[in-house]
């Protein structure tokens, strides 16, 4: 499990580096970028994550005494806690969506010339007229930085897989559970358990990197 | 984590009391990150090591308790370093090309290199 782990590490690690890269090619950009994200859900999302990870190192601890009622009910609070983290990523995309805050030509909804390129008209990328307006906390995409959606692109990216990680847990939780409903976790025996709760532990740290990347930091 | 280890001594971890203590530096920590980020008389960079180093200080602390690394045998830990320097080799060395492809290559100027012009076909 370790050796999968490891895989991820450099999964997630290569965007990171990939990240801080282009931050410092594109300061403005990216600073702009930072400031459209809202701290709150960030921070919110952190501490629900957190918990998560709580419960199921607290399942994988009941296992050790052998109390399956208490293994069933930590899993379902852990799923819980992962379906909270999936529905505020969801207001958060809404928000960028309304905003026209988007990946690559998405970004500003802009009108396209023949290569699918953004099309420019006086030097200046048409964007759609609701994207020229500033609504619910957020710049008008149209008075971004230039390669803003340089930003959006990663952003999407690496927390769009970060939450494909989120929806596969889930699933994960709900086999361990079946198991768990069928009495298979004792102190003898709880390999799948302890390496879906490993797994799910990851997906927490990720977050803890990607929460100071994305939406804190000057 | 160590099957047979398990096997053996049932208990293997913290005791229950840790796991709500840790959580409850990792919640601290968590504010703390954001706190420091709403200082704006730092400098960018200086916010950025400090989110940083905070980030690092609860990973460590969810690797060792929550995922029991302090637990079991160190050749997983063992891993996982190895998977951070093979990380840090990748930033070392894209940070030097990427840094230094205008000094080889000028001809490129303003597009300083292909891995950029790559990038910025793909992302924008």
């Amino acid at each position: 499990m370790w050796l999968f782990l490891a895989t991820e590490v450099l999964f997630f690690g290569g965007l990171f580096v990939g990240f801080i890269l282009l931050k410092g090619r594109y300061p403005e950009a990216f600073e702009a970028g930072h400031n459209e994200l809202s701290v709150f859900y960030g921070g919110l999302n952190t501490v629900v994550l957190l918990a998560s990870s709580l419960t199921v190192a607290l399942a994988i601890q009941a296992s050790d005494s052998n109390n399956k009622d208490r293994i069933i009910k930590l899993l379902w609070a852990t799923m819980a806690l992962a379906g909270v983290f999936l529905v505020i990523k969801t207001i958060e995309y809404t928000g960028k969506w309304n905003s026209c805050l988007l990946p690559g030509n998405l970004f500003g909804f802009p009108e396209l010339d023949a290569a699918g390129a953004p099309a420019i008209k006086d030097g200046i990328i048409q964007y759609a007229a609701h994207c020229k307006e500033a609504i619910a906390g957020h710049q008008a995409a149209s008075d971004m930085p230039a390669h803003s959606n340089v930003f959006f692109s990663l952003y999407f990216i690496m927390t769009g897989i970060h939450g494909l990680h989120v929806v596969i847990g889930m699933g994960l939780f709900l086999w361990v559970i079946k198991s768990a409903k069928a009495g298979r976790f004792g102190p003898n025996y709880k390999g799948s358990l302890e390496n879906v709760g490993l797994y799910w532990h990851l997906v927490d740290l990720i977050w803890i990197f990607l929460f100071p990347t994305l939406y804190r930091v000057g | 984590m160590s099957h047979d280890a398990n096997a053996e001594h049932g208990h293997h971890g913290p005791p229950l009391s840790t796991y709500y203590t840790v959580f409850g530096i990792l919640i601290v920590l968590t504010m703390v990150t954001i706190g420091v980020g709403q200082i704006t008389f730092l400098p960018g960079g200086a916010t950025l090591a400090a989110a940083m180093i905070i980030s690092s200080a609860k990973a460590y602390l969810v690797c060792r308790y929550f995922m029991l690394l302090g637990y079991t045998d160190r050749f997983y830990t063992f891993i996982l370093i190895l998977s951070l320097f093979i990380l840090g080799l990748m930033f070392l060395f894209t940070s030097v090309d990427w840094g230094t492809r205008n000094e080889v290559n000028p001809g490129l100027s303003d597009a300083h290199s292909y891995l950029q012009i790559l990038l910025e076909r793909t992302l924008g």
